[in-house]
C-alpha cells in the first residue's frame, strides 16, 4: 500500500485544524479565556488621581549668591502647601489573590515648584483578597525624575504608606478609595536672594530637602 | 381570628409591593464625582423613560493653571447637555452605553495662554472672564449591578470669553481657547445610581 507525501501532509494538516478547533471550542464551551485564567488574567490596570497635603518641610541649602558671598540655611517645621498627584499603574496579583505587586508612573507635585515623574513599586495586602469589598494596606518606595528644565534631570527619593478601602464592582473592576502617607527626599530649585528666578545649578554647593505629606486620592481598577 | 390576620398581613404585603414597584418606575438617575485635567465638581445624569437619551448636568471648578502653578485662581462652570445612547453592550456585571449629544456650558474660568496645560511657564497675565459656549460630548458610561456607574467622556466647547483688562479698564470679547484646547483631554464620572 502506497502513501504519497502529499497525502500525509493533508492529513497531518487536516488533523491540526481539527486539534485546535476542538480545543477552542472546548474553552469557549467553559466560558474561559487564557486571558482570564492563566499568567495574563493576573494582571490589574489602575489610574489613581486625587490631593496630596504638604504638612511638613525641612530642608538645608549652601549656595554662592550672584555677588560672591556664601550663603547657608536651613529650616524645619509644619509647611502647607497643595498639590495633586496622577499615577497609571501596572500590577500583577499572585495565587492566593491576596497581594499585589504594582509599578505606577504618573505626574505629581513635590510643594512649591516642584514637580516630578514618580516611579513607584507598590506592594499591596489585600486581607478579604483583590476582587471583594475590604480594607487593604500598601507601602510603596521608589523615585521621581524631575520635570528638566535643562539637560540635568535630578531625582527625588518617594516613599509612602496608606490605606483605602475597595468597592468591588465586579471580579476585575473596582473602584478604591485611599490615603497616604508620603515622604520625598529632593533638591528643589532654591529661590535667587538677589533677584527673580532661581540659584544656578553652578552657584549651588549643597542642596537637600525633606517632605511629609498626606494624600487622599481615588482609585479605578480593572 | 387567623382567616383575619392572614388577610391583614396580605393587605399590608400588597401595599408594601405597590410602593416598591411606584418607586420601581420612577426614572433612575445618577450622580456624583467628576474628575479631569481641566477641573473637579460633580455630576449628575438624568436618563429618559426609556433609557435611550440622558441629560448631564455638571458643576465644575475650572483648574486651568493651577495645577502648573501659573495661577491661584480656581474658575467655575457649568454645562448642560442632552446626550443620545447611539449603542449598547450587554456583559456579565455590567452594561456599556456608548452616548453622545450636545448642550451648553457657562462660567467664570480663565482662558487658555501661552504654554500647554502642564506648562510651568510665567503666571497667567489675563483675568478671569465670562465664557459662554457650546457644549459638545462623547462617553462610554459603563453600569454596574452594584448601583455604581462609570463615565469617560470627551467634550468640546466652542464659545466666546468676555473678559476685563483691569489695567486700561477695556472690555475684550475673544474665542473660547481652551474650550476647543481641552477638547482631547478626558474625563471620568465616577456616579452612584440612585
Amino acid at each position: 500500500m502506497k502513501f504519497p507525501l502529499r497525502n500525509i501532509m493533508f492529513r497531518l494538516t487536516l488533523a491540526a485544524l481539527m486539534a485546535g478547533g476542538t480545543a477552542a471550542a472546548a474553552s469557549a464551551q467553559e466560558g474561559h479565556t487564557p486571558m482570564q485564567t492563566g499568567v495574563f488574567g493576573r494582571f490589574r490596570f489602575s489610574c489613581e488621581w486625587g490631593y496630596v497635603q504638604s504638612v511638613y518641610r525641612d530642608y538645608h541649602y549652601n549656595i554662592l549668591s550672584e555677588e560672591g558671598y556664601r550663603i547657608n540655611e536651613s529650616y524645619y517645621g509644619i509647611d502647607m502647601h497643595p498639590n495633586g498627584l496622577l499615577l497609571a499603574g501596572v500590577g500583577f496579583v499572585p495565587p492566593g489573590e491576596l497581594l499585589m505587586v504594582s509599578l505606577h508612573a504618573g505626574y505629581a507635585g513635590i510643594h512649591e515648584d516642584n514637580r516630578v515623574i514618580p516611579a513607584l513599586l507598590r506592594m499591596s495586602f489585600f486581607p478579604k483578597k483583590t476582587g471583594r469589598d475590604g480594607m487593604f494596606y500598601y507601602a510603596q518606595a521608589g523615585a521621581g525624575f524631575h520635570m528638566p528644565k535643562t539637560l540635568k534631570t535630578r531625582v527625588s527619593l518617594l516613599s509612602g504608606i496608606g490605606a483605602g478601602y475597595r468597592f468591588a464592582l465586579t471580579e476585575r473592576c473596582s473602584i478604591d478609595l485611599i490615603i497616604t502617607a508620603m515622604a520625598a527626599l529632593s533638591r528643589p530649585p532654591i529661590p535667587n536672594p538677589d533677584g527673580p528666578g532661581y540659584v544656578a545649578e553652578q552657584n549651588i554647593r549643597s542642596n537637600s530637602a525633606t517632605y511629609g505629606a498626606l494624600s487622599l486620592t481615588i482609585a479605578v481598577s480593572i | 381570628m387567623p382567616l383575619m390576620s392572614m388577610c391583614r398581613t396580605y393587605l399590608i404585603a400588597c401595599l408594601l409591593l405597590a410602593s416598591v414597584s411606584a418607586t420601581a418606575g420612577a426614572r433612575e438617575w445618577s450622580a456624583g464625582l467628576y474628575s479631569s485635567p481641566t477641573g473637579i465638581g460633580l455630576q449628575a445624569q438624568l436618563p429618559s423613560g426609556d433609557g435611550r437619551e440622558t441629560d448631564i448636568i455638571s458643576v465644575i471648578a475650572d483648574t486651568y493653571g493651577l495645577i502648573s502653578g501659573r495661577t491661584a485662581d480656581i474658575g467655575v462652570r457649568v454645562g448642560y447637555t442632552h446626550d443620545y445612547i447611539i449603542s449598547t453592550y450587554e456583559a456579565d456585571g455590567f452594561t456599556m452605553n456608548f452616548h453622545a449629544g450636545a448642550g451648553l456650558t457657562v462660567g467664570y474660568v480663565h482662558d487658555g495662554e501661552n504654554g500647554s496645560i502642564l506648562g510651568t511657564g510665567e503666571a497667567l497675565q489675563k483675568e478671569m472672564g465670562v465664557m459662554a459656549a457650546l457644549s459638545g460630548s462623547i462617553g462610554l458610561r459603563f453600569d454596574f449591578t452594584r448601583n455604581a456607574a462609570i463615565d469617560f467622556g470627551l467634550s468640546a466647547n466652542p464659545g466666546v470669553h468676555l473678559r476685563m483688562d483691569r489695567e486700561n479698564g477695556s472690555m475684550y470679547l475673544s474665542f473660547y481657547r481652551n474650550g476647543l484646547f481641552h477638547a482631547l483631554l478626558p474625563h471620568i464620572s465616577i456616579m452612584y445610581r440612585f
